[in-house]
């Protein structure tokens, strides 16, 4: 099991690859100049050229990038060209930020979405189920954009319970709105697919066998058949983490929250190249860091699941 | 005792007519029964029908029909849903507005399934050579990437416009889509009658296409009705960050997002194209719901 | 008071009487005029859209990191409300007769935050930095005037002769030639004054000084959280006394609509308005009598290319600039937030003229003009636009607008990097930009939009050349005389308005509302002008 693990954690490597040559050759197609940006107007054209050297742009595309590959390997994983922060201290002082908003919203998610999900599953026909087919695609249907302010405004601004944005004494309340909204899109999409998941293995023989058998309805329901779904949601939950993790760019931008998504977009908009490398081969990281939890996850609720 | 004979010999044929039938037909009957799907099958096609008669339905052009003394109004009786910062009519822009979601909903669907058919496809059948590994290690390297970054990344490389959204909104799920159909792929491959079809000298393209595909028509539906959703809804978040339709068109997203400055003044600028997308998205649903189960083999 | 100029036999009781009402009125006035003495104490909270690039002077080129750069250091000058010079670190100066000498008395009252006293050396080491080839400062143009200033730059010389210590509070500074906006100039984060001490103990100090600001300002750096918040405290020892507020914090809210909810909620002092936060606040009682109002010094414009087809021809660019019903959009869609423009210079710099007539809305003039030209069956080109809600609901009506005068403009969403970067190719047909003003003189809005010297980067980034224009703006920057130079303006102005490189459309109205304790706070015209030290809050 350990080895397969290992294999695993192995094959990621190609992968983190792939990601940063891609990455690469996207932003540096893509018109932007980061130095043109950094000097603003009327700088002399000699300033622009040794500035450009400076941050070693002027060398050709492989150098360019082999110079990068050369000091991620060893941790270092540079500077922004705008601020001249190194970006390891940035993420150190980000990564936290996206991750307890990621942590309380999956807390929203798993607590409204799944509940959901098997109460509809088990209601199926009635109005219950109804009422929550309908409320979940509204929760996939309202852009994040319009719940945030929305919610700013009836929180932050009329009942004062909440702070509007920012990250101000650090406790829960400064992520409650932003992870409800995050939390409550991702459980709209939890309790759909929980639902179809528990319909099709309430559906299976060896569920008639233990309700012929005797057993409640609650055990059956709970026990048995949530154990055999759990596999599915399992997943898709790790997905929906995978992808909080790195960073709801549009949320922290409008609660202003100093997390690693707004880092990463206000670098693709300054054409910070060393950000936006470091950034996305981070995030694809994390992405392959999640995936392995998840399938340890597996091991864990399902005895017969055996890695080779 | 003839009565049971005589049911024995009802379920028997009915049995053999069961079997007798393509998997579409069958979908098709079931489907028929669920009139909740049914519903949403109407609404598709009538949402379909308004984008395509849209010219016909919509009392005022929705791109040059302006006037800005009159812009920000309320619902009237002249402007149905109200007038927008331009003086447009926002009823009519709602209804051209079919055209631009549904139309990069679908498309980029299409793309996906495109890539991740074609791609996956491919990769089943040469499972084991470099074309799979290559196809694989891609699959998984597009998934490791941000999509949203993705899209923008796009964006940016191939310039703002509709054929880039289609695109870069493509990139996104082709992967699943294409270990899918691997998937598939692999585990028919070597059944008999694809092993019968050969020896009658089929091509192995021909094979592809006859025997196996139709096996995996019904996730391939699924994604295109279930994704439209999410497209939609990408295109509305691509929009915020100016990636989206270019203007003047009326796509529902960009629409919502530029109702945004004027969301006191004019707040019915914000709920017609939300109610839009959130009529689309629940017709699609409710469509994709009742395929599914109508699909599923299982299901009685 | 009352006035007793005439001689009146008023009677003495009745005398008495007047008095004790004035009194009376004296004493019930009080507490109010008493209420205006500003109080010390309470920390102002804002917020800025982004994290600041830099805090070193020598590197500001943004308008966030310029208005911090003046809270933590000064400059030599300063800027009032209206945009007019004004002493700081020099209390006072004297201008040669032929206009190339400059002596500046310094005071000596001055210290930086880490208790080092300032003197004249300070100014040269300062100006000699941002002129330091190494240095790579990109705003090397503010100071470049100097005489002796292009050899120190290309190394082949050690200091600048221009530059001359006369004794530790008098410094002399000589220009290669005249050049009039010098004195406004040396208000800009450029000149600021920087410690040399503090500077040299850091290897690199490009990197490792940006955040570790040394000055004299009214503020100190207390903390920078980046992407959350920045923080300062007073400078108990500012030259020209303590600042009234103990500390601001400048919280970091890129979102516009969130900056005006937190305003709402009460957790910030101040807040800009859009249009549409504007037209709510001021139908709000609560709000509508605390909003102020300046012209902002920009200019909005359409860049023409003039380098290729169809703009080339200046009798395209001249139809362009008759299919734009500017007043329309300033009363509709840009309602109080703009103004329409009609030349360059934007209202409250000298050489604005108030009853200047530009382009109106003329279409069929347009049409006439394009057919002179050559398109007798209308123009087509595309227009790069920033993506912002504002830019594109201008937008949306002006390409109608257009096609009214046959002209199909298309509308070209992008960030403003790759529109930066296509300008300085001359890739583009047009794009729409906005000027802000880096220092107040018309120079600013004439010199690097239209001299054939700063294609590209350097501001014309139409590149427009044309002699005349280049010659009369070269006889502006050297003309002493304050009326020969703003004739010389208005001369520069007409024949841009004649060759019509870009199409003018609005001079921007800044709005922004304020909560009722806050008092002493004004809108600066200058970016950088603000040092918030007359800012006191009634709590």
């Amino acid at each position: 099991m350990s080895r397969y693990f290992l294999r695993r954690l192995l094959l990621v490597i190609p992968v983190l690859i792939g990601v940063s040559v891609f990455t690469f050759i996207l932003f540096y197609i893509v018109p932007g100049d980061p130095v043109l940006i950094m000097v603003g107007e009327r700088a002399s054209p000699e300033t622009v050229a040794r500035l450009r050297a400076e941050l070693g742009l002027d060398q050709p595309l492989p150098i360019q990038y082999l110079n990068w590959i050369g000091k991620a390997v060893r941790g270092d994983l540079g500077r922004s060209f705008i601020t001249g922060r190194s970006i390891a201290e940035s993420i150190q002082a980000r990564f936290p930020v996206t991750v307890r908003l990621s942590l309380y919203s999956m807390l929203f998610a798993i607590v409204l979405g799944i509940p959901a999900g098997i109460w509809a599953a088990t209601h199926k026909g009635t109005w219950i189920d109804g009422v929550i087919r309908n409320v979940s695609l509204l929760g996939v249907c309202t852009p994040v954009i319009f719940q945030g302010l929305a919610m700013q405004y009836i929180f932050g601004v009329w009942l004062r319970w909440l702070p509007v944005s920012g990250l101000n004494d650090g406790s829960w309340r400064d992520f409650l709105m932003p992870a409800f909204v995050l939390g409550t899109g991702i459980a709209a999409y939890q309790a759909r697919l929980v639902r179809a998941v528990m319909l099709e293995v309430l559906g299976e023989d060896f569920i008639r066998t233990a309700r012929a058998k005797g057993l409640s309805e609650r055990l059956v329901v709970y026990r048995h058949a949530l154990r055999n779904a759990l596999i599915p949601i399992v997943t898709t939950l790790g997905g929906s983490l995978s992808s909080l993790l790195v960073g709801s760019a549009l949320t922290e931008t409008i609660f202003a929250l100093p997390g690693i998504g707004s880092y990463t977009l206000d670098a693709v908009f300054a054409r910070d190249l060393p950000v936006i490398m470091a950034m996305f081969v981070f995030q694809a990281v994390v992405f392959a860091a999640a995936n392995l939890l998840i399938d340890a996850a597996y091991a864990l609720i399902d005895p017969r699941v055996r890695y080779e | 005792m003839s009565e049971r004979v005589f049911a024995a010999g009802a379920e028997a044929v009915a049995e053999r007519e069961y079997r007798s039938q393509s998997p579409a037909v069958l979908a098709w009957k079931r489907l028929r029964k669920d009139r909740v799907s049914l519903f949403g099958l109407g609404l598709v096609v009538l949402l379909v029908l308004v984008a395509v008669f849209a010219p016909w339905i919509a009392p005022y052009d929705p791109i040059n029909d302006y006037n800005l003394r009159n812009r920000l109004q309320p619902p009237s009786k002249d402007h149905w849903l109200g007038t927008d910062s331009s003086g447009r009519d926002v009823f009519s822009r709602i209804v051209y507005g079919a055209r631009l979601s549904l139309g990069v909903g679908l498309t980029s669907r299409i793309v996906t399934l495109i890539l991740g058919v074609g791609l996956g496809a491919l990769a089943g059948y040469f499972a084991g050579t470099w074309i799979d590994l290559l196809i694989m290690r891609l699959a998984e390297i597009v998934d490791a990437l941000p999509s949203l970054f993705v899209a923008i990344g796009v964006a940016v490389a191939l310039g703002p416009g509709l054929y880039t959204i289609f695109i870069a909104l493509g990139l996104v799920g082709w992967a699943d889509m294409a270990r899918l159909i691997r998937g598939q792929v692999l585990q028919y491959r070597n059944q008999e009658f694809v092993e019968a079809a050969r020896a009658m000298g089929s091509s192995n393209a021909r094979i592809l296409f006859r025997h196996i595909l139709p096996q995996v028509t019904a996730p391939i539906i699924i994604t295109l009705t279930m994704g439209v959703a999410g497209a939609i809804m990408a295109e509305t978040t691509l929009s915020f960050l100016g990636l989206g339709a270019q203007p003047p068109a009326p796509s529902w997203g960009s629409m919502m997002n530029y109702a945004r400055a004027h969301i006191y003044q004019a707040p019915h600028l914000v709920f017609a194209p939300g109610l839009a997308i959130f009529i689309t998205v629940y017709a699609f649903n409710l469509l994709g719901d009742g395929l599914r189960d109508a699909l599923d083999p299982k299901a009685k | 008071m009352l006035g007793l100029t005439e001689r009146s036999r008023v009677s003495v009781r009745r005398l008495g009487l007047a008095l004790s009402l004035v009194a009376a009125l004296v004493l019930a006035a009080a507490p109010a005029a008493l209420a205006q003495t500003p109080k010390y104490g309470g920390v102002w909270y804002g917020s800025i859209a982004n994290d600041p690039p830099t805090l070193d002077p020598a590197y500001a080129v943004t308008g966030v990191d310029g208005s911090l750069v003046a809270l933590l250091y000064d400059g030599l000058v300063g800027f009032d409300t209206e945009g007019r010079v004004i002493p700081n670190l020099a209390k006072s100066w004297e201008i040669s007769e032929d206009g190339r000498t400059y002596t500046f008395y310094l005071v000596d009252n001055a210290y930086f935050h880490n208790g080092d006293h300032f003197t004249a050396a300070d100014v040269k080491y300062s100006f000699e930095r941002v002129l330091h080839p190494a240095t790579l400062s990109p705003r090397t143009w503010v100071l470049d005037r100097i005489a002796g200033a292009k050899e120190f730059m290309a190394g082949e010389a050690d200091e600048v002769t221009g530059i001359r210590i006369i004794d530790d509070y008098t410094i002399e500074i000589t220009l290669e030639q005249p050049f009039a906006p010098f004195l406004t100039m040396l208000g800009m984060p450029a000149a600021h004054i920087v410690n040399r001490r503090v500077i040299e103990s850091y290897a690199d100090p490009r990197t490792e000084y940006a955040f570790n600001p040394v000055g004299t300002g009214p503020f100190m750096l207390a903390r920078y959280n980046p992407g959350d918040r920045i923080i300062f405290a007073a400078n108990e020892r500012y030259h020209q006394g303590r600042p009234y507020l103990d500390g601001i914090q400048y919280r970091i809210i890129n979102d516009a609509a969130t900056r005006i909810a937190e305003f709402e909620a009460g957790n910030l002092h101040a807040t800009a308005l859009t249009t549409d936060a504007l037209i709510r606040f001021q139908r709000d009682p609560r709000y509508r009598d605390y909003i102020l109002t300046t012209n902002d010094l920009t200019l909005y414009f359409i860049g023409l290319n003039a380098t290729r087809p169809p703009f080339d021809d200046y009798r395209v660019r001249q139809a362009v600039s008759w299919a734009v019903d500017r007043e329309l959009l300033a009363e509709t869609v840009v309602q109080y937030t703009r103004i329409p423009a009609q030349g360059p210079i934007p209202p409250g710099l000298d050489g604005y003229r108030p009853d200047l007539v530009g382009y109106g809305y003329d279409p069929a003039k347009a049409r006439q003009l394009l057919a002179e030209a050559g398109y007798p069956n209308g123009l087509t080109f595309e227009v790069h636009i920033a993506n912002a809600d504002v830019n594109v609901q201008l937008f949306e009506p002006i390409q109608l607008m257009m096609a009214e005068a046959g002209i199909h403009m298309e509308i070209v969403l992008r960030d403003l990097p790759s529109i930066l970067q296509d300008t300085t190719r001359n890739a583009l047909d047009a794009f729409y930009a906005s000027w802000l003003a880096d220092y107040p003189d018309a120079e600013n809005f004439l010199y690097p939009l239209f001299h054939s010297d700063n294609f590209g980067a350097g501001g014309n980034r139409t590149s427009f050349s044309h002699p005349e224009v280049d010659r009369l703006i070269e006889l502006a920057q050297a003309e002493t005389d304050r009326d020969r130079r703003i004739q010389l303006y208005h001369q520069i102005e007409d024949l841009i308005l004649e060759q019509a490189p870009r199409v003018f459309l609005f001079y921007g109205q800044s709005w922004v509302a304020i909560r009722p304790e806050v008092r002493g706070y004004e809108l600066y015209r200058i970016f950088n002008a603000n040092k918030m030290t007359k800012v006191w809050l009634d709590q």
